[in-house]
């Protein structure tokens, strides 16, 4: 069996001028059941295993739109280095407000937010060279699961909605989608939120 | 996910017009927005509309649709959300549903793609035979856009410039039953079915 793990750096580490860091991530992500990605027919790129070219949802299945307000959307969303035994690890969270506490919230989105895997993607200011960071995945490698969840009623940041907090151990420390281009990976993300026939 | 058949629809819409004015359930706009698309090929504009309540719009829109046709509009072949078919050498691409003559070109060229198509039908094999007969190769991997192709099936020519949001092309005709989808022009700046990049 081939031994792939080798570890070793392979770029300068050094700001790229052209691209400047942006900080922040986009008012609008998506989110999905983890059941519902096809990783049968998933594809990644055949040169740098964080690019996922073709990120393909089972027939019938859906994402769903998550929309946030303020100037720091997803406020909370951040990755840290985790020790591991045999190997390190990053710990990806991935933070939202649920801005409603009604009869269809609950049932459609925050009891099975509490026991379901989700997929979340975030769409970061900073696109990169070719918009190649553009749109991130999280929950691709080891899934999102709920660690946290509140409601204060009373709360002046939230006014009574619900703030979830997904947590995700993977490997690796970012897998991004991207496919030929920015327009066409752009369609193929839109298209992960259209109903099927 | 059963397919959409005229009379659930009719049934199911005539079931959820007590909710019009208090508002629809999240189940009935899954529903709402899954018709949609299947009548119009592509979503309906929810965002920028500056309507309070678009599902009520949407409703309406759907039922005076429904009393016009005999039929749902057919759909052949339509890829698994995520999935982006770009048509080598060109600026074309298309998601969610695909016209006949682009799936079968394309198939013909690459039958293992197939697990990208969330629907396919039975024959698809013997169709696409059948279209390479007659044409004998489809040019830059499989674009054919020539209304004369025959599978007997009186399909229309996609219009190969439009782009994203004006599609029809979900459109295969059956026996000259009215199109909803065909007098639709509305954009939406949404990515279905076809885009040029």
């Amino acid at each position: 069996m081939a031994n792939n793990c080798d570890f070793a750096l392979a770029q300068n580490i050094a700001p790229d001028c052209d691209n400047p860091q942006v900080r922040g991530i986009e008012a609008d992500g998506l989110i999905m059941n983890r059941k519902d990605v096809d990783f049968a027919s998933c594809v990644k790129d055949s040169t740098n295993a964080a690019i996922i070219k073709t990120f393909v949802l089972k027939t019938g299945c859906k994402a769903y739109d998550i929309q946030q307000l303020g100037a720091t959307p997803f406020t909370g969303t951040q990755s840290a280095f985790t020790a591991g035994t045999y190997r390190n690890k990053v710990t990806h969270d991935v933070q939202f407000l649920v801005p409603d506490h009604s009869p269809d919230v609950c049932k459609n989105i925050i009891d099975n937010l509490a026991n379901g895997e989700f997929v979340v993607i975030l769409f970061n200011k900073h696109k990169g060279t070719d918009g190649k960071a553009k749109y991130q995945v999280y929950g691709y490698e080891g899934g999102l699961r709920q660690t946290e969840g509140t409601r204060d009623p009373y709360s002046e940041d939230t006014d009574g909605g619900w703030l979830v907090k997904l947590q995700e151990i993977a490997p690796s420390s970012g897998i991004f989608i991207y496919d030929t281009d920015e327009t066409t990976t752009d369609a193929a993300i839109a298209s992960l939120r259209t109903p099927q026939p | 996910m059963a397919e959409l058949k005229l009379n659930e629809v009719k049934s199911a819409l005539e079931e959820m017009r007590p909710r019009f004015d208090a508002g629809f359930t999240g189940a009935d706009k899954a529903y709402l927005d899954r018709v949609y698309y299947r009548l119009f090929g592509k979503e309906y504009p929810h965002k920028g509309t500056g309507c309070k309540d678009c599902y009520r719009d949407q409703y309406l829109i759907i039922c005076s649709t429904m009393k016009k046709i005999k039929n749902l509009p057919k759909v052949d072949y339509a890829l698994k959300n995520g999935v982006v078919l770009v048509i080598p050498f060109t600026n074309k691409y298309y998601s969610g549903i695909v016209p006949a003559e682009v799936a079968e070109a394309y198939l013909a060229k690459f039958p293992a793609k197939a697990n990208l198509f969330s629907k396919l039908p039975d024959d698809w094999a013997k169709r696409c035979e059948k279209r390479v007969k007659a044409k004998d190769a489809p040019k830059d991997g499989g674009e054919t856009d020539n209304s004369e192709e025959a599978n007997g099936e009186g399909e229309k020519p996609t219009n190969e410039t439009e782009t994203n949001g004006e599609t029809d092309n979900n459109g295969e005709t059956e026996g000259g039953e009215n199109e909803p989808n065909e007098n639709e022009t509305e954009t939406n700046g949404e990515t279905e079915g076809e885009g040029e990049k």
